[in-house]
Formats: C-alpha cells, structure tokens, sequence
C-alpha cells in the first residue's frame, strides 16, 4: 500500500503530537522511543518494534523502560526471546500504526499482548535448535552407555 | 470550545469540529463517525489540554480531543 506524501506528514505530525517532549526528542533523534507502561501478569517486559515492520519482540532479560524501535538495525543488535507480530487492520500510514500501538500498550498492555501473535524469534529458535542436538547427543550417549553395562541375558 | 475528532485514515486522518455545548449538525456528524469507527473496532481516546490520553467508550461531546485509532491484529 502507498500513500501519499501528505498523508505520511500528516500521520507523522498526529504521532509527534501524542508523544511527550522525552519521547518526540528520542523518536526524532534515536529512531524509537520508551514507553512507561503501567504493567500487567504477562508484561511484555521490554519491546522492540522494528524489521519487519510491524513486529514487536519481548526480551527476557530486562522490565523496563519497553522500547519501540523502528529500525531494523536497531533490532539486529538486540537478541529476543520471543516475538510478537501485530499491524493495523485498516490501510493507514505507518505512523498512525504506530501510535496505535503506543496508545494500546500504554492503556491496555494485557490487550495487546492477547491481539498480537507471539512467536519464538529466530535467534532464540537457533539457540534452541542447538540445545536440543546437545541433548539428543548427550541421550544417545546416555542410552549407549546403559546398554553397554546391562548384565547379559541368561 | 471548539472541539475535534482525528480518525486514522488512508489519509493520514479525517477531522470532525464540532462547537462543545452547541448541539448541532457538525456534533450529529462527529457522533455519527465516531460510532461508524467503533463498529469497525477502532480504538477511541479523549486527549486532555495537558497532553494526557484516556480510553473512552462512548463519544464525549465535551472532550477536547477525540482520536479513533487504527485497530490492530496480530499475525
């Protein structure tokens, strides 16, 4: 979908609009900005929105502050657990997805989270990939072992 | 007061003014969009003078700001 120039401003100036002094210098600077979120049992703990546009990834190791990338290369430098993918229903620009999102995570975090479709990003897979050859290896081992000291049958 | 509804559009989005306490056709237009866009799920948020956002189901006539934001799926 293409828009045109004028609606890309427009949904680029509504976003900067919405978005405190803290964020709109950290988005016109950085790329991407914070969130403070007011936190849920599931917490998405800290998001990276980016490449692909629209998905958003957890990370496991930190809580706060949840950080909406819109860069793919600030999302390569990252290493997330799990991701979540999630885009508008409706042809609107990016930035109008955008603060969307921000609203939604900073209103009703359990709803996104139960809206958006989570799935194992593909650096956690690989890592998992890895750790389930470890242990086939090491049962295998195992198993070559136990038969090796089973007493013969009479 | 003149108050305003911003609904997410291919557009960017579509604004709706209304005079707050003056009922009339521009208020009927901006209730009858803003119920249109809740039927297709969009998300509804009154926008304070101070900056400050809260959710809102039904359309406040005496809100500053009203913004139906784009609804989202997962996938």
């Amino acid at each position: 979908m293409y828009y045109t120039y004028e609606a890309q401003d427009r949904a680029r100036g509504l976003l900067l609009e919405y978005l405190s002094p803290e964020q709109r210098e950290a988005f016109l600077t950085k790329g991407h900005f914070d969130i403070v979120k007011t936190g849920c049992r599931r917490s998405l703990h800290m998001v990276l929105l980016g490449y692909p546009r629209f998905r958003v990834y957890r990370l496991s190791h930190s809580r706060y502050p949840v950080t909406l990338f819109t860069s793919s290369r600030q999302l390569a430098r990252s290493a997330p657990k799990w991701g979540y993918c999630i885009h508008s229903h409706g042809a609107v620009p990016q930035d109008d997805e955008l603060l969307s999102m921000k609203l939604l995570l900073e209103h009703d975090e359990q709803q996104f989270i139960a809206i958006a479709y989570r799935f194992r990003s593909p650096e956690a897979r690989a890592r998992l990939v890895a750790l389930d050859l470890l242990h086939f290896e090491e049962g295998a081992a195992r198993r070559a072992r136990a038969a090796r000291d089973l007493p013969l049958a009479p | 007061m003149m108050s305003i509804l911003k609904i997410h559009s291919i557009r960017g989005d579509d604004e709706f003014r209304w005079e707050s306490g003056v009922d009339d056709e521009r208020l009927r237009r901006a209730r009858d969009e803003f119920q249109r866009a809740r039927r297709r799920q969009f998300f509804a948020y009154s926008r304070s003078a101070n900056g400050d956002t809260q959710v809102i189901d039904d359309f406040d006539p005496n809100a500053r700001e009203i913004l139906m934001a784009v609804p989202l799926l997962g996938g």
